[in-house]
């Protein structure tokens, strides 16, 4: 039996792992929370609409930083990060597996649909929308500069290496991480990940080399 | 070190030394990573839920519906 690491898309352990447990019992290892996914789950289901409060707590972070991460929009993370959760609550019942994994496929489907309508033109950034700050606006304007830059080579990736590239050096997750919340194999993500920093670095090596 | 130290170091971009422009680019992610949810967003959540979750469908009802 293939041992994974628990996810930790916990609020209070924003990267990488918490504990290396078993994959397909997941739900019930979870002994940095009181309350497992499963029994607040279940409370839902029972009808306390109350109990997805916790779910939202324990999970909106690294969700939001990787809408951010991909979308590079404060305002269009936020949207896509409503829309997920109003999605996981409505079809909460269809949970079989882990929750955190299943509602980060949520999210993750939802940055990549934003981002090929972008491409195809079905969609523009408002002017609210404009890739903004990841950090306060008295920064300097040098690392404004390669925000923008970053985020314009960023836009030029295909979703699925823009999303790998994210997943490893912004959000740090292993390799086995990634695998196990995108549902493909090691390898794959390696070479996405090998593609867009090859591509990264054409875009960027000429300004900041 | 703690499984958390371990994750930390493969924040870092293995081929730092090749170019500084993945100094800059560490730095960037850095930031995001200190990024959370905005407070308000939990109640906006909440408030645009709706009542009660979807009865649960049989996989194979699901399957016939996309």
């Amino acid at each position: 039996m293939t041992s994974v690491p628990a996810l930790s898309l916990s609020a209070t352990k924003p990267c990488g792992y918490t504990s290396a447990v078993d994959q397909t019992d997941v739900l019930s290892q979870q002994p940095q929370y009181e309350d497992p996914d499963a029994a607040i789950i279940a409370r839902v289901l029972d009808g306390s609409k109350d109990a997805f409060a916790l779910l939202i707590a324990r999970y909106s972070d690294p969700l939001y930083r990787h809408a951010l991460g991909m979308t590079g929009s404060p305002d269009v993370a936020e949207d896509i990060l409503q829309t997920s959760f109003i999605k996981a609550f409505q079809h909460l019942g269809e949970v079989r597996g882990r929750f955190d994994a299943w509602v980060f496929r949520i999210v993750a489907n939802a940055c990549k649909d934003w981002l090929k309508n972008i491409r195809r033109g079905h969609l523009s950034y408002d002017e609210d929308d404009q890739p903004s700050s990841f950090v306060q606006p008295d920064e300097e304007m040098d690392r404004s500069e390669l925000r923008g830059d970053l985020e314009g080579a960023l836009a030029t990736l295909a979703p699925s290496l823009r999303e790998a590239f994210v997943m490893k050096h912004v959000e740090g997750r292993s390799y086995e991480e990634m695998a196990v919340l995108l549902e493909t194999t090691v390898g794959a993500l390696k070479m996405r990940v090998h593609r867009a920093r090859e591509a990264l670095q054409a875009l960027l090596e000429g300004k900041y080399a | 070190m703690s499984p958390m130290d371990d994750n930390k170091k493969n924040h870092k971009l293995e081929d730092t030394s090749t170019s500084p422009i993945w100094d800059k680019i560490n730095d960037e992610a850095e930031m995001l990573r200190s990024r959370t949810t905005p407070v308000y967003m939990k109640q906006r959540i909440m408030d645009a839920l709706p009542e009660a979750p979807e009865p649960s469908k049989p996989w194979y009802k699901r399957m016939l519906d996309k």
